[in-house]
């Protein structure tokens, strides 16, 4: 295997299934020089894998996957500096990765294949290959499709073949926002309209209010002020005004929703990219993604929706 | 703080001076942890905020003994809210002992030019420590012409330079922006009051207090711009008292950051508090070369 972007992914259903296709792309880029593999996947996979790889595995970097707490956003923010630290001009990284959530968290699952179609954009940057393992046995048809749909090659018996189904980033994530349909809540706790900047303050106000009275503690609240005080600017700046903004408890957590009363195109990559050092824009919906357990950006009539979920993580 | 020592004199055994000696002590906090000294700009959000703001800044002008001067061009219906405001926060102003100290002056008698000059020298001849203004300045009632508004800043700029004089100058939100928001913040130099935010130049910058949003932010924009253009090796920006600051916010740093950088200087972000770290962190302002951020810690 040459350098280059190239994004893949294993579809396996078994351990055997798994080393056969990753052992041969292993050894192409150990053969080059000043290149290093990082395995990211649960110490089970690890394990396996170890076996099936011999002496291989030796030269492999292993790194543990970002803590389960932490949100797709985060997680894969992790992997790419964990990228960055390990390229430069001459030394290059292959990622091999499985970090999915499992079906149990649907939106954080949909989350994750969102940051599947975001890497054709973001790790192009480092011409570095990334293969993502996903395992066919725990996974349902439509998740196997999305994960076809969010790679451009799929690798069978070792070899890399062209996905089919493959969607452009874009596509892929206005589709994800257009088909998104969110459940209203029961019982709404907070209720804010906002139509100029001014009010954000009020809001704040409100919202840290209501997520300490739920037990949050001071930073995790202070996380959940900043990321819904960052869409609504965002709405207000550049939405259709009133802004509206609500809250409500889930069983894991509480969430936020902003809404405007646009349904115009959004750009769909808003806020999955870090933003550049000199870029005037776009770092208040990446401030909202680093901050929120789970970001669901839905553009279903009647409106352009972003819900915000945030994990109880009660006062120390 | 770099109010100069003669505007810390101590005052001169006033009778008034037990009086409010109780409220200096145990509402300080209400002048905020800036020093209201120099020459301010504030920007209230409405009439109610703006009337709150020049009650506190008047009332601790009396609190410090202070000749205390109050021009509002309806100046006929200034002094009943003004005395009814001081009252309700336990301050008679018809008490034995407070008459005189607090003037309320029609336009004629203040905004014309040299008038300013005259006010304040009439006061400090009276014996007053201090003079302390507070005045509306704002165009957008057009009673103050463009011509008018700059050359009575000037002076009174160069009055709270020069003499022990403070100066809080009010403008209109709305009507205060573009070029007009950066003029106006340029030179009231010791500082802006926003709704949200208050600015006061420092020895090596300017000490930030309140919350900075998108509201605010082209306000803190002109505010930095001018320390930024007049600083030295490094412009400290103390954020101790500084309990938000945004996406904008950062990005008003940056811009300034990068101004600092093309004169080799660099941004000192001290003290920031934990949501504030948390942001320049997420935002990776900490990693920027000409961006140092200073937690708190042991002082030099």
């Amino acid at each position: 295997m040459t350098g280059g972007f190239r994004h893949q992914a294993v579809l396996y259903g078994s351990v055997d299934e798994l080393a056969t296709a990753v052992t041969p792309l292993l050894h192409d880029t150990l053969s080059l020089r000043d290149s290093t593999v990082l395995v990211v996947t649960s110490s089970a996979n690890a394990e396996a894998m170890r076996g099936e790889l011999g002496e291989l595995a030796d030269h492999l970097e292993w790194l543990d996957p970002a803590s389960g707490n932490s949100s797709p956003a985060v997680r894969f923010d992790t992997l790419l500096r964990s990228l960055a630290d390990r390229s430069d001009g001459n030394r290059r990284a292959h990622i091999v990765h499985e970090e999915a959530p499992g079906e149990d968290y649907p939106g954080k699952l949909r989350e994750y294949l969102r940051y599947e179609a975001v890497t054709n954009v973001v790790f192009a940057a480092f011409r570095t290959p990334v293969l993502c393992l996903w395992d066919r046995r725990r996974y349902s048809q439509g998740v196997l499709d999305a994960v076809r749909r969010t790679h451009p090659e799929l690798v069978q018996d070792g070899h890399p073949a062209r996905s089919p189904s493959y969607a452009e980033p874009e596509h892929y994530l206005a589709e994800s926002a257009r088909t998104l349909e969110l459940a209203s809540p029961e019982m709404t706790e907070v209720w804010h309209e906002l139509t100029a900047l001014t009010a954000l303050a009020g809001l704040r106000q409100s919202l840290q209010h209501w997520a300490r009275g739920w037990g949050m503690g001071a930073e995790p609240s202070e996380d959940l002020v900043t990321a819904a005080h960052e869409v609504a600017a965002n709405g207000l700046e550049h939405g259709a005004a009133p802004v509206w903004v609500r809250a409500w408890r889930e069983r894991e957590g509480l969430v936020c929703e902003v809404g405007d009363g646009g349904s115009g195109p959004i750009d769909p990559l808003a806020g999955y990219r870090r933003p550049a050092a000199g870029q005037a824009r776009g770092r208040g919906l990446w401030l909202a993604r680093q901050l929120a357990d789970l970001v669901e950006v839905s553009t279903h009539p009647p409106g352009t929706r972003i819900r915000l979920h945030f994990a109880h993580r009660p006062g120390t | 703080m770099t109010t100069p020592a003669c505007w810390k004199q101590s005052s001169i055994g006033s009778p008034l001076e037990g009086r409010w000696k109780r409220s200096v002590l145990g509402d300080d906090s209400s002048s905020g942890p800036l020093g209201s000294d120099g020459h301010v700009l504030l920007l209230p959000a409405s009439e109610s905020e703006r009337r709150a703001r020049v009650v506190e800044w008047v009332r601790r002008g009396l609190e410090r003994s202070e000749k205390v001067i109050y021009a509002e061009f309806d100046a006929g219906s200034a002094q009943p809210w003004l005395s009814n405001a001081l009252g309700e926060s336990g301050v008679d102003i018809t008490a034995p002992g407070a008459r005189g100290r607090l003037v309320v002056l029609p336009p004629a008698e203040f905004y014309a030019p040299g008038e300013q000059v005259d006010v304040v020298e009439r006061a400090l001849g009276e014996g007053y420590p201090a003079v302390r203004v507070a005045a509306e300045v704002s165009t957008a009632s057009g009673r103050l012409a463009e011509g008018t508004y700059q050359a009575y800043e000037r002076e009174v700029e160069k009055l709270c330079r020069t003499r022990p004089v403070s100066a809080l100058c009010q403008y209109d939100r709305k009507a205060t922006l573009g070029s007009q928001l950066a003029e106006a913040a340029a030179i009231h130099y010791d500082g802006v009051r926003d709704t949200l935010l208050q600015t006061s130049a420092t020895v090596n910058g300017v000490a930030l207090a309140g919350q900075v949003d998108a509201s605010n932010a082209r306000l803190l924009d002109a505010a930095l711009r001018v320390a930024a253009a007049s600083c030295a090796a490094s412009l400290e920006l103390d954020v101790a008292g500084l309990a938000f600051l945004d996406a904008a916010g950062c990005r008003v740093l940056l811009r300034v950051a990068d101004e600092l950088r093309a004169r080799r200087a660099r941004l000192v972000v001290v003290s920031p508090q934990p949501p504030v770290v948390r942001t320049l962190s997420v935002l990776e302002l900490d990693r920027v070369p000409h961006i140092e951020v200073r937690e708190r810690g042991p002082g030099p």
